[in-house]
């Protein structure tokens, strides 16, 4: 490798990081249980981004480093749940807090989106939060952007059966504790109120 | 998107989100940084030792050993927070540009490096050619001795850092890796104090 290369190499990577460190910890942040949680799953897939800075696409890299986070956060998840079961074992109870509900959260549409399925929600999130279009989430999940196109239809429809039934709920049992039930199921949310 | 039961509710998810990209913790992101930096830094110092070197330190080691401090200024810089264990380059003389001062933050600086780089000494300039400059080495403390001609960094790249605005006559400690010039505050305007910890680092 030359001088210039790998100067150039550094080059690229910084403005990689500088452009899209806020969305990709913000991704990690909207799925990951804590905070810590959420940081070392950034870390990591920038550090996978390091290593393949060359198969990124530089046109638009942003799908490609939700990919990696995407798996990062899979294995996280593993990982986590690993030493849970063995904390659960040891009687442990260190696990890290989970970050607290904020009390602007839409707990409706939290408890709606929970009650899907997982890949139901993981569409749905990358196009209200990432605000991708079907293109970019076929790169994020590695299908065809018809498949997207067919598979997001379904899932909008159920999560607007699902909303209508927790709308329904709320007019029953207009109650505080929707917000914190609409977290139950889901990652990542109830992050309004982080110190910054 | 509109249905039967009322707006959008893509809409409505959206504005459930529960971090807006702007919204993410400036600590966090220099949490990020710090580990990133310190998982190239390692990387590259990897990549310079398991490589075939035809000299204790090959120029691209001693290059990405550069960038990688330099890239400690881009990352370290960019949030407009100080990121956790980082110290001013040239405590000395924190206000120096070169020493990483005002916006930059070098988070590796320490005298102690100094002899894991190719190049180190105290020179004089004695002559400026584009990015070509010309030193005659008052105290070579590695790899320089008598007059050595080494390249500015190209200012343009944001991972490079600030270096000192060389000028003929001007005295400087330097250090470099092959024959760029290093930034981050392990080249900076000669100063009496910096140049003992320097000379320290060598001792013994």
């Amino acid at each position: 490798m030359t001088d210039t290369t790998s100067t150039s190499r550094l080059a690229r990577f910084d403005a990689l990081f500088t452009e899209h460190q806020r969305h990709v910890l913000a991704y990690a942040m909207r799925r990951a249980q804590t905070l810590a949680d959420a940081e070392d799953v950034a870390a990591e897939t920038f550090a996978i981004a390091w290593r393949k800075l060359d198969a990124i696409p530089t046109t638009e890299p942003l799908p490609w480093l939700y990919a990696v986070a995407r798996r990062v956060l899979a294995n996280h998840r593993r990982g986590t749940g690993r030493r849970e079961r063995l904390a659960a074992l040891l009687r442990v109870e260190d696990a890290p807090t989970p970050m607290r509900a904020g009390d602007d959260l839409d707990g409706p549409a939290f408890a709606a989106l929970a009650s899907l399925s997982p890949a139901d929600q993981e569409l749905l999130r990358l196009v209200a939060w990432e605000e991708l279009g079907n293109q970019q989430i076929a790169a994020v999940l590695g299908i065809t952007p018809n498949a997207v196109a067919i598979r997001l239809h379904r899932a909008r429809a159920r999560f607007a059966d699902a909303l209508a039934g927790e709308s329904r709920e709320d007019v029953k049992d207009p109650g505080p504790s929707r917000t914190s039930v609409g977290v139950k199921g889901t990652h990542g949310v109830g992050w309004k109120g982080v110190a910054k | 998107m509109s249905t039967p039961n009322g707006p959008d509710p893509i809409g409505r998810l959206r504005a459930a989100d529960p971090i807006r990209v702007t919204d993410v913790p400036a600590a966090s992101l220099a949490r990020v940084s710090a580990s990133i930096q310190e998982h190239i830094v390692t990387d590259i110092q990897h990549t310079s030792t398991v490589a075939p070197a035809r000299r204790p330190f090959a120029i691209f080691g001693g290059l990405a050993a550069a960038a990688a401090l330099a890239l400690a200024i881009a990352l370290g810089s960019g949030f407009g927070v100080q990121s956790p264990g980082s110290v001013g380059a040239n405590p000395n003389d924190p206000g120096n540009p070169a020493a990483g001062g005002g916006m930059a933050s070098c988070l590796v600086y320490d005298p102690a490096n100094l002899p894991t780089f190719d190049v180190v000494f105290d020179g004089t300039v004695t002559a400026v050619d584009g990015d070509q400059v010309t030193f005659e080495v008052n105290d070579g403390w590695k790899g320089a001795d008598g007059s050595i001609t080494l390249t500015a960094p190209d200012a343009d790249i944001a991972l490079v850092g600030p270096t000192p605005d060389f000028a003929v006559g001007g005295r400087y400690l330097v250090t470099a890796a092959g024959s760029t010039i290093n930034a981050c505050g392990y080249t900076l305007d000669y100063d009496a104090g910096a140049a003992v910890d320097w000379a320290a680092a060598f001792a013994g």
